[in-house]
């Protein structure tokens, strides 16, 4: 042996030991975010939900974060309220993040957010059944103006329609599948009979005007694209008053179990905008048009473009909307990781909106 | 055998090879790396699986790997996750094939022509910074909401890194050669083939090597986005369904597709080139 040097075994084992050690300090930053999400208890945590419309405000003031994947006209209710100030007299302050729905689920479950508006979909019924503590507790809407379209040359003929590609941005797995199932079934059809396709949100108008789908789902303003085009017409068959199959607001375990007076808070802010705001024609007034335009970060000609969604101050949810969605994405298969259709109260937290009209 | 003459000493020693290049130690130290290069991800996986059946780590947002494991195979019975990966490994394939042979040859005219360096250098450095997936939307129109445009994308993607591996390989070549080439009077095929291909070849074999990886990144990354099919759809679609355990087989079958391509066109390259001694395949090593 020439110079002073460790054995080489000895060298080699601490080559190994530091990267063992690296991994698990990667792990173990990890697991700081990886706590186990809390489970709702069959007891609010504290005194109840308050019941009635009126401001009730917190205590002291309380800072929330709602998550949106974008701010669009199907949360007016949420963006309206902040902008006429209906959260401060709960003596709430809300932070708003704008992250997609699959990205925010987890941060719901782990109380990094307290509400995510969001459209049900596949992804939320999974986390449920994986015992993620998050339910439903507030319809984004009551009636949406977003229809199914489908080409003139199909329209209402069963066999023509058989065995071609349905087109929508969130894919079978979105809640827009019910509307799609109710046209099938009146021409004769079953939801297997075609194949719905995930297609990017603004490729959507452009796949079916070129013909490269034979329908779609079409949110607005790209139905107005569609319309002009003049190839294809739209189908009313997404269900009456089934909003809340569409779009909901999801509370996690912080305000279902922790914090339950914080979610009536929101409760009573969303419902009073949709009272004192949103009723009927609301496009019509155009104070709440300029409001919506500064909340939704639009120009006044871009909201009025589009016709008004219909809100109910009442905020029902359709609970047999929700067992429908599920019997056909079981049908659809590969959505859902289970078997049997989860029951709607254990998906959705009917106490915050049955407070507003108690 | 040490002698001391005075005040000076002298170390002499018997004559034998240096400790290094002796074959059975160069056997034993491959056999250490390769252990090695086995033994560190494993560890690594034992205390992901670990920490997640002790609960160190929440296993509704990282499965564990038997988890993992176990989805995959499930997904294999089904017959989904084969053709996913043959729908991926059709694209990477063929965009890489394309992009590599039009890229080499825009390399190997602009490396050897001044000209043509001028004039088409400073475009192609420009369409180079331009992210490839945000004029994704471009090929989905020319060539329809289907295959074709991934393989269209990765072709472009794929093409920019060998053109610019090609032309500084053959822009690098020594004088020298090319000097003593044309004393001889080579030129025009001859010169190509016996002076600037082999010269340019190792650079080359580089830049296909990443070629290939990016070519597997690119169209993963499309598959998010133009959906229906492919590996990279079945991570995006299980991700979006929080069908989690799905998701990590899906990351963990296109690592080792990257692995699987890498080391071909590695393989391939050190056929090519066999003239080419790396530093791991020299007796002795470091």
């Amino acid at each position: 042996m020439t110079t002073a040097t460790k054995p080489r075994t000895t060298r080699r084992m601490c080559g190994v030991g530091a990267f063992v050690l690296m991994g698990s300090l990667v792990l173990s930053a990890c697991s700081s975010a990886g706590s186990e999400g809390t489970t709702p208890s069959d007891e609010p945590a504290s005194g109840g939900i308050p019941s009635g419309i009126d401001p009730q405000p917190l205590a002291e003031t309380t800072k929330i974060t709602i998550n949106t994947a974008a701010r669009i006209e199907s949360f007016s209710a949420l963006f309206l309220a902040d902008e006429m100030g209906e959260f401060e007299k709960e003596n709430l302050e809300v932070e708003f993040t704008q992250i997609g729905s699959a990205d925010a689920l987890p941060g719901l479950g782990l109380d990094q957010i307290q509400v995510m508006g969001a459209a049900p979909n596949g992804s939320l019924f999974n986390a449920i059944d994986q015992g993620l503590a998050v339910k439903m507790a507030i319809p984004c809407y009551a009636n949406s103006v977003d229809r199914w379209w489908v080409r003139k040359d199909k329209l209402d003929q069963a066999d023509s329609l058989k065995g071609t590609t349905a087109a929508s941005a969130v894919g079978p797995g979105g809640s827009s599948i019910l509307g799609l199932d109710a046209y099938l079934q009146e021409v004769g059809l079953g939801i297997t009979d075609v194949t719905v396709k995930q297609f990017p949100a603004a490729d959507v108008p452009t796949a079916l005007i070129q013909g490269a789908v034979d329908s779609a789902y079409v949110p607005e303003p790209g139905a107005r694209a569609v319309e002009a085009s003049g190839v294809a017409e739209p189908v009313d068959t997404m269900p009456k008053d089934g909003g809340s199959a569409q779009c909901v607001y999801i509370f996690g375990p912080d305000l279902l179990t922790e914090r339950p007076e914080v979610g009536a808070a929101v409760t009573r802010a969303m419902a009073r905008t949709v009272r004192d705001y949103l009723e009927g024609d609301y496009k019509a007034n155009p104070e709440v048009v300029a409001a919506l335009a500064t909340a939704l970060d639009r120009t006044e000609d871009e909201i009025t473009a589009t016709p008004s969604l219909e809100f109910a101050p009442d905020l029902e949810f359709k609970d047999d909307l929700f067992t429908r969605m599920q019997e056909i994405w079981l049908e659809v298969g590969g959505i859902l990781a289970y078997d049997e259709p989860i029951a709607p109260e254990d998906l959705i937290d009917h106490r915050f909106v049955d407070a507003i009209s108690g | 055998m040490t002698t001391a003459t005075g005040r000076a000493s002298v170390i002499t020693r018997k004559n034998r090879l240096p400790l290094e290049s002796r074959p059975k130690r160069i056997r034993r130290r491959r056999a250490t790396e390769i252990a090695l290069g086995i033994a560190v991800p494993l560890a690594l996986i034992i205390l992901w699986e670990v920490s997640a059946q002790l609960g160190w780590i929440n296993r509704q947002f990282f499965p564990a790997p038997s988890a993992t494991l176990r989805r995959g195979w499930e997904m294999i019975a089904e017959g989904r996750l084969l053709s996913d990966i043959g729908v991926t490994m059709y694209r990477v394939i063929v965009g890489y094939i394309v992009g590599s042979v039009i890229g080499f040859s825009a390399g190997i005219g602009m490396g050897m022509s001044r000209m043509l360096r001028r004039a088409l250098e400073p475009m192609l450095s420009a369409l180079y910074t331009v992210p490839k997936l945000a004029i994704l939307p471009i090929f989905l129109t020319i060539f329809g909401f289907s295959g074709a445009s991934i393989i269209a994308i990765v072709s472009v993607t794929v093409f920019f890194y060998v053109w610019i591996y090609t032309m500084e390989a053959v822009v690098s070549i020594p004088n020298g050669y090319l000097d003593a080439a044309t004393s001889f009077g080579v030129k025009g095929w001859t010169l190509f083939h016996h002076v600037i291909l082999p010269a340019s070849l190792p650079a080359v074999a580089v830049g296909l090597r990443i070629g290939v990886g990016v070519a597997l990144l690119v169209t993963i990354a499309s598959e998010f986005i133009v959906g229906g099919s492919g590996v990279g759809y079945l991570i995006f679609n299980a991700r979006s369904l929080f069908r989690l355990e799905e998701a990590y087989a899906g990351i963990v079958t296109a690592a080792l597709i990257g692995v699987l391509l890498q080391g071909l066109v590695t393989w391939l390259g050190h056929r090519a080139t066999p003239w080419v001694v790396g530093r791991d395949s020299r007796a002795g090593g470091l």
